[in-house]
């Protein structure tokens, strides 16, 4: 019963401490705009040219298909910080040095991310009931079928992003950039349709018997129905016909199913456990053994030999010993020293895979470098462009390089730089490849993808003042605009396709870059007049 | 050389005021700044560093608004905050390198000053260690090391000694003194005995209030003859603290030797002693403290 307690007051702790941040007001802020699109039909569903009327088992299941769709995705990234906090804070050191079980302490914040969806999932379940009432097709709220899919598919779902959000935490490899993708690519493949999987415990959406049970029902009633069904935003040209959906039957086999899931989520928080290091700095880093050794001989050498206090019994003077110092700014020399702090502490096989990427980019026929290669070259230097901007209050530098001269026109500059010719060195197989074939118009392309991507990320970086928010941007934009390039051409910043270069894309994506410029340089700007 | 602060005040959200019609007028030399915890020291630090903006009033160096033409001191700024962190993947002589670079030095005289200033913080046998593995008192030294780096005119150091073994304690207060001679230096600290053996002129801050600025000795004249040390029972101590304003208390078996500033003999067998400035500091919070209420 103390254990249960103890779990609430971390997730209680933890929970208050998120809500107070002005941060959680764009969250939920975001999660009424959800609600209100979805049931104002901004997203929707859609079954060919056929929609289901606005009754309670349709506004509660498509509400839920965009809930499990969005939050699965943004929801990872938004509450994958809670072990994070405690560590930046040194809250996790004092924690670490109480009687507080592992275990107490994962379920705890695991839980606190479970309360953060159930707001979350309140609001759109109250956004949806006054949807349904202003749509005026079907007066009457039936709580019990509204809610039921949040219940049964939503909430099973999130509790396991919210274990997993716990668990890619406390994996050292898994919490940075690297975490943020392989969490995507787990995320598509899942949300990916399988009907076969409908109802069973593969289907960790619970999506497909919501999707199988509207397609059944309309199939019977409606003959000119050809089996369609998209979640989308594009509205169609014709206004939709309706039919009558009553909703899933939701069947014990299903709810077994959806319990599993719950058990699977308590599974993955025991086997955090095994990677939960307690806040030890010495089980974190991944030092080796004997340079560990190394410096402790080197501590005890230090001691053994520490200079007197007194200078005078040296007879040296500090002043005299000290070389000259003259002002002489260089901008390059602040450049390199950006690139060194970006590159530094990357292991050898990072720049081994860059440079596989940047021969394959040269030596891959045009066709292979443009569509695969370069969507590739241009996410593995994520982890580099996600510090920008915001590692002077990562590491709490704000103070000493803001009181240094010329803040916002030396170092916003250089920073910026070292990013882009990170895009430039990293791409530029792929470039000397389009030049050496004369394709001009993808070369201009790719410069502005070059230069957009870095200004994305020192904006995001200086206006959020953390990493996050660009990574989530820049995996979801880099997933759906050049990944899918043909069918969202206005995503394609990287010119992948020739469709996106007729539409003008490098031109605007330029212009952006501009603009994201200017916000990074307003937002430093404020941040140096605090 | 001249730094002058007029009318300082700063106010934070939530109605909370750090800072309240602040003036003063410092030269070159070392002041030191003392308060209790809060007292407004750091956010005063912040300030003059031009890392905060103030609500109301003005900071000039040398006759330029810092607020308006923040380069202007910044160029020849060194300014070791409170609380700051390094990047842990960077050895000492990289950050120092970076660091450089960020305050416009000339990259071919800047590797001897690293050089040399890793050797002064004493940090020469660590130098190609990554930051993530210096211990505290590392970290406090490599800060120092890099308000050093421009050779400041004005040097602002905010609780410098946190950290630091009582060697490397006495070796930076000797650093200080030596480097205080055409330069402003302000050390911001709640330690007395830190500002006692290098401060030439000393501020006393509390409540964001300027309670005293005088030089070391004036500050000691005004509690001259106000300093008691007595004797007292250990029931009788609560009784005591409440009335008098006791500076420091010593145990000696059933009794406590106490050391108290007053106008006045506080007790029959109370014999006068010589003041020191950590007499004459309480004595300052005391008073300030009663005059615009705790």
């Amino acid at each position: 019963m103390n254990s249960i307690r103890t779990i609430c007051h971390i997730a209680r702790a933890d929970f208050l401490e998120r809500v107070r941040r002005s941060s959680f007001l764009f969250t939920l802020g975001a999660a009424v705009y959800l609600g209100y699109a979805v049931n104002a039909n901004i997203f929707m569903v859609r079954l060919d040219q056929y929609r289901g009327l606005l009754n309670s088992a349709w506004v509660g299941s498509v509400t839920t298909l965009w809930i499990t769709s969005f939050l699965t995705l943004f929801g990872f990234y938004l509450v994958m910080n809670t072990l994070e906090r405690d560590r930046q804070t040194g809250v996790g050191q004092i924690i670490a040095a109480t009687p507080l079980k592992n275990i107490q302490y994962i379920l705890g914040k695991t839980l606190s991310n479970v309360i953060v969806f159930a707001v979350m999932l309140a609001i759109l379940g109250i956004a949806a009931c006054i949807m349904q009432l202003l749509g005026g097709e079907s007066p009457v709220i039936e709580f019990s079928i509204l809610l039921a899919p949040f219940v049964f598919c939503a909430l099973p779902a999130l509790i396991l992003v919210s274990a997993l959000a716990v668990f890619f935490e406390t994996v050292p490899w898994l919490r940075g950039s690297v975490g943020s993708v392989v969490y995507l690519i787990l995320l598509l493949y899942f949300q990916s349709s399988h009907p076969a999987n409908s109802g069973k415990i593969s289907d960790l959406m619970g999506n497909e018997l919501i999707k199988n049970s509207m397609i059944n029902d309309l199939s019977k009633i409606s003959p000119d129905y050809a089996g369609g069904f998209l979640i989308t935003i594009v509205s169609p040209k014709n206004a939709l016909k309706t039919f009558d959906w009553q909703g899933v039957d939701w069947n014990s086999g299903f709810i077994l199913g959806r319990m599993f899931l719950v058990g699977i989520a308590f599974g993955i928080c025991f086997l955090s456990l095994i990677f939960f290091c307690r806040f030890d700095p010495a089980r974190e880093k991944k030092i080796r053994l004997v340079t560990s050794k190394r410096s402790l001989i080197k501590k005890m050498t230090e001691r053994l030999t520490l200079p007197s206090a007194k200078p005078e019994a040296q007879g040296f003077s500090f002043q005299q010993r000290l070389a000259p110092a003259e002002m002489k700014f260089s901008l390059v020399r602040m450049i390199l020293e950006e690139m060194r702090l970006m590159l530094k502490g990357l292991p050898w096989w990072w720049y081994a895979i860059a440079f596989g990427l940047l021969m394959a980019g040269f030596f891959s026929p045009l066709p292979v470098a443009r569509k695969i290669i370069l969507p590739i070259v241009w996410i593995w230097p994520l982890p580099l462009w996600s510090s920008m901007g915001n590692r002077e209050a990562r590491f709490h530098t704000d103070q000493l390089l803001f009181s240094s001269p010329g803040a916002l026109n030396r170092q916003l500059p250089a920073i910026w730089s070292a990013g882009a010719l990170v895009a430039l060195l990293t791409g530029a197989g792929i470039c000397l490849s389009f030049m050496m074939n004369g394709n001009w118009a993808a070369t201009a392309a790719w410069t502005a993808g070059a230069l957009f991507i870095p200004s994305l990320a020192l904006a995001f970086g200086v206006l959020s003042r953390g990493s996050r928010l660009f990574e989530v941007v820049y995996i979801v934009l880099w997933y759906l605009g050049p990944l899918h390039a043909e069918q969202v051409p206005i995503l394609d910043f990287m010119g992948i396709t020739d469709i996106s270069i007729t539409a003008g894309m490098p031109l605007i994506y330029f212009f952006l870059t501009i603009l994201l410029l200017v916000a990074a340089v307003i937002g430093r700007q404020r941040q140096l007049q605090v | 050389m001249r730094l002058s602060i007029s009318n300082l005040s700063k106010q934070y959200r939530g109605n909370l005021r750090a800072l309240r019609s602040l003036s003063l007028e410092v030269g070159s030399g070392i002041l030191g700044l003392l308060g209790p915890n809060g007292a407004g020291k750091s956010t005063l630090m912040r300030i003059l560093a031009t890392v905060t903006k103030a609500t109301e009033g003005t900071v000039t160096w040398n006759g330029t608004d810092i607020s308006k033409s923040p380069d202007t001191v910044r160029s020849v700024l060194g300014y070791l905050p409170q609380d700051f962190g390094v990047y842990p993947n960077l050895n000492a002589v990289e950050f120092l390198q970076y660091m450089a670079a960020a305050k416009g030095l000339n990259g071919r005289q800047v590797r001897r000053r690293i050089e040399d200033l890793l050797q002064v913080v004493n940090l020469n046998d660590s130098r190609k260690r990554p930051l993530g593995q210096f211990s505290g008192g590392m970290k406090q030294r490599i800060g120092i090391a890099q308000a050093l780096l421009n050779d400041p005119q004005l040097l602002i150091v905010d609780e410098p000694t946190a950290g630091l073994d009582p060697e490397e304690r006495i070796r930076f207060r000797h650093l200080l003194s030596e480097l205080s001679g055409e330069r402003i230096i302000i050390l911001s600290t709640h330690i007395v005995s830190d500002v006692e053996s290098t401060a030439n002129k000393i501020a006393i801050i509390d409540k964001g209030r300027l309670l005293a600025y005088e030089y070391y000795e004036a500050l000691l004249q005004a509690v001259e003859s106000k300093v008691w040390k007595c004797t007292v029972s250990s029931a009788q101590l609560p009784e005591a603290r409440q009335r008098l304003i006791i500076s420091n208390s010593v145990r000696r078996g059933d009794l406590i030797n106490i050391r108290v500033v007053a106008d006045t003999s506080p007790a029959p067998d109370a014999m006068q002693v010589p003041a020191t400035l950590e007499d004459a500091y309480i004595y300052h919070i005391s008073n300030g403290r009663q005059e615009f209420g705790a």
